[in-house]
């Protein structure tokens, strides 16, 4: 558990610097490593399936918010930089291929389940819910914290969009570049 | 085609989503409603209710910078309506027996209790998806009266 306080402490300290520091793109990168450690801290708790979809999602909003904090100051890249990122791409997708086939063998056979908790999940579902939709049984039953938190995470999402979208309270240019 | 934000698209477009407007949104409340028994459910039936509304937002065309009266009070009141659902699905979940895994409510009292948990998720993602296009329809309709 100590590493697991440990990544806690740094995600909290990551977040106060992204909220306290001025530089956007510092704040980005520090919101970064809050993501990152979430996944780690994921992967400790044994959830690797949330830890393989928050490392995703945050990989892609990182790309989405650098690509908006420094879209201003953008310039064209050289050739150089080019072949350097083509270079990086083709070992990265190399790599990947070579991970996920060792991963492949590791795996049992298509239709063959491996969690045999999943198993019980249908065998109990039409007995235990009374519905015959076992999908939405084992949704809204044996996996409820599970949809309960998308729903929270959705909830949330639609909040902080409006709040960014909001018509009032926003600043006008002017204020911005009086400050 | 009419490209203008105010007078949405032709009248042969009009015309159809007046009429497969109703036809799309009373499929997802079927989907919402039946979803315990045959496929479907709350997060389905929301999305495809939420994009009748959107479909006939398009075709109508989309007022923004506070034209609309009624759309704004609907933007004011969404967020509402969806903490209102997120808090019904959280006791039904909690407190009417689905947290107990089947274990102490008999098949008889999940059933409903699961097509309540499911309207209170469509009502959830639909409201947020339109209140989502709302407002972006609303503020991409500002800044094209003030260019």
């Amino acid at each position: 558990m100590l590493e697991l306080y440990c990544l806690v402490l740094f995600m909290i300290a990551a977040a106060v610097i992204a909220v306290s520091i001025r530089d956007l793109l510092s704040t980005v990168v520090a919101l970064g490593a809050v993501g990152l450690a979430l996944a780690v801290a994921f992967l400790i708790l044994k959830a690797p399936d949330l830890a393989v979809t928050q490392l995703v999602v945050e990989i892609l909003c990182l790309v989405l918010l650098i690509r908006a904090v420094v879209s201003r100051s953008r310039r064209e890249p050289g050739r150089g930089v080019m072949v350097a990122i083509g270079v990086v791409t083709l070992v990265s997708v190399a790599l990947l291929f070579v991970a996920l086939s060792l991963m492949m063998r590791e795996m049992t056979w298509f239709g063959d389940a491996a969690m045999r908790v999943s198993r019980q999940y249908v065998d109990r579902g039409l007995v235990h819910g009374g519905t015959l939709n076992v999908v939405n049984e084992i949704l809204l039953n044996y996996r409820g914290y599970d949809t309960l938190g998308e729903a929270t995470v959705f909830f949330t999402a639609v909040i902080g969009i409006l709040a960014v979208l909001r018509r009032h309270g926003r600043k006008k240019a002017a204020e911005v570049e009086e400050q | 085609m009419n490209t203008t934000h105010h007078s949405g698209m032709t009248t042969i477009v009009k015309t159809v989503s007046r009429m497969t407007v109703i036809l799309i949104s009373l499929f997802g409340v079927s989907l919402v409603l039946h979803g315990h028994n045959s496929p479907g459910g709350g997060f389905a039936g929301g999305v495809i209710i939420a994009l009748a509304g959107i479909n006939y937002t398009l075709a109508f065309g989309a007022r923004g910078n506070g034209e609309n009266a009624g759309r704004e009070t609907l933007l004011e009141k969404l967020p509402g309506l969806m903490g209102g659902a997120m808090l019904g699905f959280l006791i039904c979940w909690f407190f009417l027996g689905l947290l107990s895994n089947g274990a102490g409510p008999s098949a008889g009292v999940v059933a409903p209790v699961t097509m309540l948990c499911d309207i209170l998720i469509a009502v959830n993602v639909g409201a947020g998806l339109v209140l989502i296009f709302l407002r972006l329809a609303s503020l991409r309709c500002g800044e094209g009266v003030r260019r």
